[in-house]
């Protein structure tokens, strides 16, 4: 076979191939090792750390919609001093890059963390995320303006020389606004989408089913809409973008990089089918060879070209 | 682990034309092998995405010789709809067997469980009881008929009295989730109870369960009855989670130890969604998150924050 090449590089970090463990969907890397060793992924996102623990939103946290998930966990956390401690020195030879998701509820919180991790030696780069809908103070209020969004992603890249991954929230007007402004702020890149904002009510209690009132919803369900959104964000900025959203074969993954995704992330499918991550990768490598390419790059963006 | 599994039944349990929505399934495969009693599976009921999430379903019966599984359900929605569908001879994707169930589940092997529970109170191999009293609320009986046959079947187990306290919303439905191995005991040490009272005693299961830990000698076929103190009683609950907060209380107030199987909606059931949270308070009162999934979904009734504080 000739030689094939699945790697990327995000402005000095290093993917193997494109494929993302979606942030809160791995935990810390360690969960699915029996099914599919870490080091399949191109990069796993760790579950978000705030720069204190938290126990996270009230049962039930989870509903099943069609085709999709409603989730309010509310960023249950061991807060970020346990994850030095506890986590990151057993991720020294895991054998992907080791993204740590980083969320907060002030500019202070973003920057306290981006500095305190900023010569881990096991981080490969932060995932900022400015989208969690389930939290009521900070998270998605960050991302859903782009001057907040800037002005975090600016504090972060004052305090971590780290590769900076921002992580974008669907629930905005214009998401290559944000994704422009977040850019100018000194991203890397940009990950996208995270959970719609939404809804589902009990109708024999009358009363809304999840804990938390709303939650964010993912699966196959959320699909069009993030695969719209690469696509739109592909045209606003130069920076790679990860894109998820509902991916859970190849074809899924090879329709985000068609728009313009140059790794995708895997999420929701990791729990109904753990074995998705290999699944996908022989799959778009497959496909890339059948269609003449020497590497998954060259399917980025490809159904942005004019003519023919 | 990831297994197909082959069907060898997948049938509604009970009289025919029962309404009640009951199905048991029996599954061939390799992971009997790995199963112990208080541990659930998660089945995949479709392999198209809607309905996306795999079925956490309770262990019900492990046949370690056979190498079959058995799992009863209740119709609830789409998913168990079309679990009920699939045929004997169809292979169904299952995870499992996942989580931590009863000690005494645990015990009794000729091989050794792993003991993943050196840091829970109050599950650490207590010698055994000289009686085990099962409480069961509605279809959470499912979990402990898989105990029950345990505990009945293996020689190192017959010297306890075990007694089962089940409550149902009537005859009908208890009718329906009989099981055989119910009544492998003397008649004496199933206790029924009826929300209408059409069988056996009419109330909650917890006043025959305060009655039982009220008497110290109870009728049975224990060896030596005068060893017979409450301290050597053990509790296994399995039901909805006001019951199962009742029983812990009681059994609390009698200084008696209660295992409490809890249920919590679920995505993953490897511990990564954190979807089953539940606050867990260790001996000195510190509350910290515990996953029904991988610590549990068996805990010490003891240990269980059974009014959240957020």
């Amino acid at each position: 076979m000739s030689r094939f090449d699945r790697s990327l590089t995000i402005k000095g970090l290093h993917l193997k191939n494109p494929l993302i463990a979606c942030s809160g969907t791995y935990g810390f890397g360690d969960i699915y090792t029996e099914y599919v060793p870490a080091s399949a992924w191109g990069g796993i996102a760790m579950k978000g750390i705030t720069p204190q623990p938290r126990l996270g939103n009230p049962a039930p946290r989870l509903r099943e919609t069609p085709a999709g998930l409603l989730n309010a966990v509310g960023l249950e956390n061991p807060g970020l001093k346990e994850f030095r401690h506890s986590c990151l020195p057993g991720m020294a030879d895991i054998g992907t890059a080791v993204i740590v998701n980083i969320s907060g509820f002030s500019v202070n919180d973003f920057k306290f963390m981006a500095s305190r991790l900023d010569q881990e030696p096991n981080v490969d780069a932060l995932e900022v995320n400015i989208s969690c809908p389930n939290i009521k103070h900070g998270g998605m209020q960050f991302g859903s303006d782009p001057d907040s969004a800037a002005e975090v992603v600016r504090a972060v890249r004052e305090n971590t020389s780290l590769p900076l991954i921002v992580k974008l929230s669907p629930n905005v007007t214009d998401i290559a606004a944000i994704a422009r402004a977040v850019v100018q702020g000194g991203a890397d890149a940009v990950s996208l989408i995270n959970t719609l904002l939404g809804m589902s009510i009990d109708i024999e209690t009358q009363k809304p089913f999840l804990g938390n009132t709303t939650g964010g919803l993912s699966g196959p369900a959320v699909r069009p809409v993030a695969v719209r959104m690469v696509y739109e964000t592909y045209k606003a900025v130069d920076v790679p973008i990860i894109g998820m959203g509902g991916i859970t074969c190849w074809q899924d993954a090879v329709e985000f990089m068609l728009a313009g995704a140059s790794a995708v992330g895997i999420g929701t499918a990791n729990f109904t089918n753990p074995l998705a991550p290999v699944e996908v990768l022989e799959g778009i490598e497959a496909y890339a060879r059948e269609h003449g390419y020497g590497s998954l790059r060259e399917l980025v963006g490809r159904a942005h070209r004019s003519g023919d | 682990m990831l297994s197909q599994e082959k069907v060898v039944t997948n049938h509604a349990m009970g009289p025919a034309h029962n309404g009640q929505g009951l199905y048991k399934l029996v599954l061939h495969g390799q992971i009997a092998e790995h199963a112990y009693p208080g541990q659930f599976v998660a089945i995949r009921p479709s392999d198209t995405n809607d309905p996306l999430l795999r079925r956490p379903l309770s262990i019900a019966g492990i046949d370690k010789k056979t190498g079959e599984l058995t799992l009863c359900y209740r119709l609830k929605g789409p998913g168990t709809t079309l679990l009920s569908r699939i045929p004997p001879g169809a292979y169904v994707d299952v995870l499992g067997p996942l989580g931590q169930g009863f000690s005494l589940g645990r015990q009794g092997f000729s091989k050794t469980l792993p003991d993943f529970s050196e840091d829970r109170p109050g599950f650490q191999g207590h010698p055994l009881p000289a009686r085990v009293i099962l409480v069961a609320g509605g279809i959470g009986i499912f979990s402990l008929y898989a105990l029950l046959e345990h505990l009945l079947r293996n020689p190192a187990f017959w010297k306890i009295l075990v007694t089962v306290i089940w409550g149902g919303l009537d005859k009908g439905f208890l009718e329906h989730a009989m099981a055989d191995v119910l009544y492998q005991l003397p008649k004496e040490n199933l206790i029924l109870c009826t929300m209408d009272g059409s069988l056996g005693y009419k109330g909650l299961v917890t006043e025959p369960l305060e009655h039982l830990l009220n008497t110290r000698k109870t009728a049975g076929t224990l060896e030596s009855p005068n060893r017979f103190e409450s301290g050597g009683t053990l509790v296994a609950a399995c039901g909805p989670k006001v019951m199962l907060h009742a029983v812990a209380e009681l059994c609390e107030r009698f200084g008696v130890p209660s295992e409490v199987c809890l249920e919590e909606h679920m995505a993953c059931g490897l511990g990564a969604c954190l979807g089953c949270s539940c606050q867990i308070k260790d001996e000195t009162g510190v509350v910290r998150r515990g996953r029904v999934c991988v610590e549990g979904p068996v805990f010490s009734g003891k240990e269980v924050v059974w009014h959240e504080q957020i």
